[in-house]
């Protein structure tokens, strides 16, 4: 029986109708997001600007929650690889256990980056971390002006500085940058322990250095969740905690910026704090996933280039070429209680 | 007194002449250490440590281990700082504290008794599912500025002394007392010893298996109570990496992990030292690098002392 061109022009369009979900589903994009642990505040806010991104620019994203294991990130890795996903974008929990994923992922030809933490081998595309250094440093000045304030113009004094896990990259970077300011002068005296970012440690470490140095000036910490420990450590020594301004205060700053932090420092309890821009890694890591996966190589920034966004808090950022990889290092800022109840800082944002 | 008989003494105190001797050493070449305020700051270091220990040995004199205690810990603080921020009041959040506690040794016990599973698995199914609870209820943030009435068993002081301090005391008395004093306390005893033979006796052995760990449970939870208070604050994380101390304490204190030998007062010097050993390289600013090499090598030098002793109490047999 003869058709008529009706009939074949009907059988075309609904061909094309019926064939374009599919050809959209495949070129939907599918990202892994491999999340160390999501119990903490900044690790949930990373995850959550990398999701909504992804939302915003279509791309469907599976999460997995690593739980403070590095085994169960490497199985949460080869479980996203056997899925087929595009791209994998992770959180090291351990940055040397990981390696072992991320070449599995590299042979499966499947691109790999990282936020906050770089990896010790295997291939990274790209690593966005705020500058850990240069974080360290802006608390090195601020903690300077703070004591030369008090001895009239002399840097002197004796500072103590809780660190987060000994050798781990971020805790390093933070030591590596206050202790670069700092040394310059010699009357400054910095006391370093490790509080294995922990907060009843942090307690016990302010109790023991103010026991030890009850004429100690200032503390430093790696984390804001050593703050309640170093509030209370001091008030369970000196039998009360002078607020930001009180007579006998000691001076109390650190890195984070996490919504204890923020109101913590709104409360005068300390001092300041240097803040990340967490909740914006995503923004910025995701459109540089999409057009690697479109142009290749050549969608990467350039080494020693600065990236500028107006309005954007990671802006401006610093695109580096370090041994681990290429890696942007986003914008780091300080902020006092007078600035600490900004709604545009990530720890003021509400979850949802 | 007989040569032997004093060696006993020794032996059966042997952490508290390690303490003695580590103690004086310090007097000598650690500087503010031989004050009184040190002492308290070592004695309210101890106490969160302390009363998990109490638990952790009641299992261990049964034969068991308990590894959820520092998720137990960080269930009842969290429990505890939410329900004071949804308005209730103060002694109903103590209260649910203390139950969750309850309820997980109460699992852990069923688990072990009734299901039969081993108690290291049973504890290290209840240490993961409830240190996850912990977090899904906080979704992982820091409850923090609690009332003051909460705070009091953590931050509070009765006269001169920290309340921590107060709590350390009695609950060691009190425990020890029930442990050689009671019915309860040497049937505690007999299972660790010999589960069959105290079963032959008349023990009902699952009762006192489930009552031991829900007391751990228990004392885990108000451990939490204490931590909130003292760090005016509750946070999922709570504890973390608690429970090896917790062991460490016990056993360097001279309790079996076999079950049936030990006793509180050892344990309590175990806690202690482990205690002093962190505030001497606190108060020595010892590098961040090096402070655990140096922790592990006086933990190794307390446990050979203690090694030393006991060959020579055979030697002397």
């Amino acid at each position: 029986m003869r058709r008529s061109p009706l009939f074949w022009l009907l059988v075309l369009v609904g061909g094309i109708f019926l064939s374009l979900p599919v050809a959209f589903a495949q070129e939907k994009l599918i990202f892994g997001y491999s999340a160390p642990g999501l119990g903490d505040e900044g690790q949930w806010n990373i995850q959550k600007g990398f999701v909504d991104k992804c939302k915003e620019l279509g791309i469907e994203v599976i999460v997995t929650d690593a739980q403070q294991s590095a085994e169960k990130q490497n199985n949460d890795i080869e479980t996203l690889i056997a899925r087929g996903v595009h791209a994998i974008c992770a959180v090291p929990h351990d940055s040397a256990a990981i390696s072992i994923a991320v070449q599995k992922c590299n042979e499966a030809g499947i691109p790999f980056f990282t936020i906050d933490r770089g990896v010790t081998a295997g291939k990274v595309v790209l690593t966005v971390k705020a500058d850990n250094v240069k974080a360290g440093a802006i608390a090195g000045e601020v903690m300077l002006r703070l004591l030369q304030g008090k001895y009239n113009g002399i840097a002197k004094g004796k500072v103590l500085e809780i660190r987060g896990q000994p050798g781990q990259d971020v805790a390093e970077q933070r030591a590596q940058g206050f202790h670069q300011v700092l040394e310059k002068y010699p009357d400054i005296q910095i006391i370093s322990l490790p509080g294995y970012w922990n907060t009843e440690e942090g307690f016990k470490i302010t109790v023991d250095t103010l026991t030890a140095n009850p004429d100690l000036d200032g503390i430093y910490y790696h984390a804001d969740l050593y703050i309640p420990g170093i509030v209370e450590g001091i008030k369970a020594v000196k039998g009360e905690f002078a607020k930001v301004g009180e007579p006998g205060h000691i001076f109390i700053l650190g890195i984070d910026g996490n919504p204890a932090g923020l109101d913590q420092v709104e409360a005068k309890l300390a001092d300041g704090v240097v803040v990340q821009p967490l909740r914006d890694y995503g923004a910025l890591i995701v459109p540089i996933i999409v057009d690697y996966l479109k142009r290749g190589e050549e969608a990467l920034p350039k080494p020693g280039t600065v990236l500028v966004e107006e309005g954007a808090s990671w802006s401006p950022a610093m695109v580096v070429q370090t041994a681990a990889g290429l890696e942007i290092w986003t914008n780091v800022f300080y902020v006092d209680y007078l600035g600490a109840g900004d709604p545009n800082l990530w720890g003021n944002k509400p979850r949802e | 007194m007989k040569r032997r008989e004093l060696l006993k003494l020794l032996l059966d105190n042997s952490v508290w002449i390690i303490i003695a001797i580590f103690f004086i050493l310090n007097a000598l070449f650690t500087p503010k250490f031989f004050t009184v305020l040190n002492f308290r700051n070592i004695l309210i270091h101890s106490s969160i440590l302390g009363i998990v220990v109490i638990g952790e040995s009641f299992c261990l004199l049964s034969g068991h281990l308990d590894l959820s205690v520092e998720s137990t810990l960080a269930l009842s603080a969290v429990l505890g700082a939410m329900s004071v921020k949804n308005a209730l009041p103060v002694p109903l959040a103590v209260c649910i504290m203390l139950a969750s506690g309850m309820l997980v040794g109460f699992a852990n016990g069923a688990l072990v008794r009734k299901l039969g599973l081993n108690a290291f698995v049973a504890t290290l199914i209840t240490y993961i599912g409830i240190r996850g609870t912990a977090l899904g209820i906080v979704e992982g943030k820091t409850i923090w500025n609690l009332p003051t009435s909460l705070c009091f068993f953590g931050a509070g002081t009765i006269g001169v002394f920290p309340v921590q301090i107060v709590l350390l005391a009695v609950l060691y008395l009190l425990f020890h007392a029930v442990l050689v004093y009671t019915r309860f306390g040497r049937h505690v005893y007999l299972v660790g010893d010999n589960q069959t033979a105290a079963r032959i006796s008349g023990i009902n052995v699952d009762r006192v298996v489930i009552t031991v760990f829900m007391l751990s449970g228990l004392l885990s939870a108000f451990a939490g109570l204490v931590m909130a208070g003292r760090l005016n604050s509750a946070s999922p994380l709570f504890g973390t990496g608690m429970v090896f101390e917790a062991m460490s304490a016990a056993i360097i204190g001279g309790i079996s992990l076999r079950g049936g030998i030990g006793s509180l007062s050892m344990a309590l010097g175990g806690v202690l030292l482990l205690s002093a050993i962190s505030n001497v390289l606190n108060l020595h600013a010892v590098s961040p690098y090096w402070i655990q090499t140096i922790r592990a090598l006086m933990i190794l030098f307390a446990v050979a002392l203690d090694s030393l002793k006991r060959r020579l109490m055979r030697y002397e047999e």
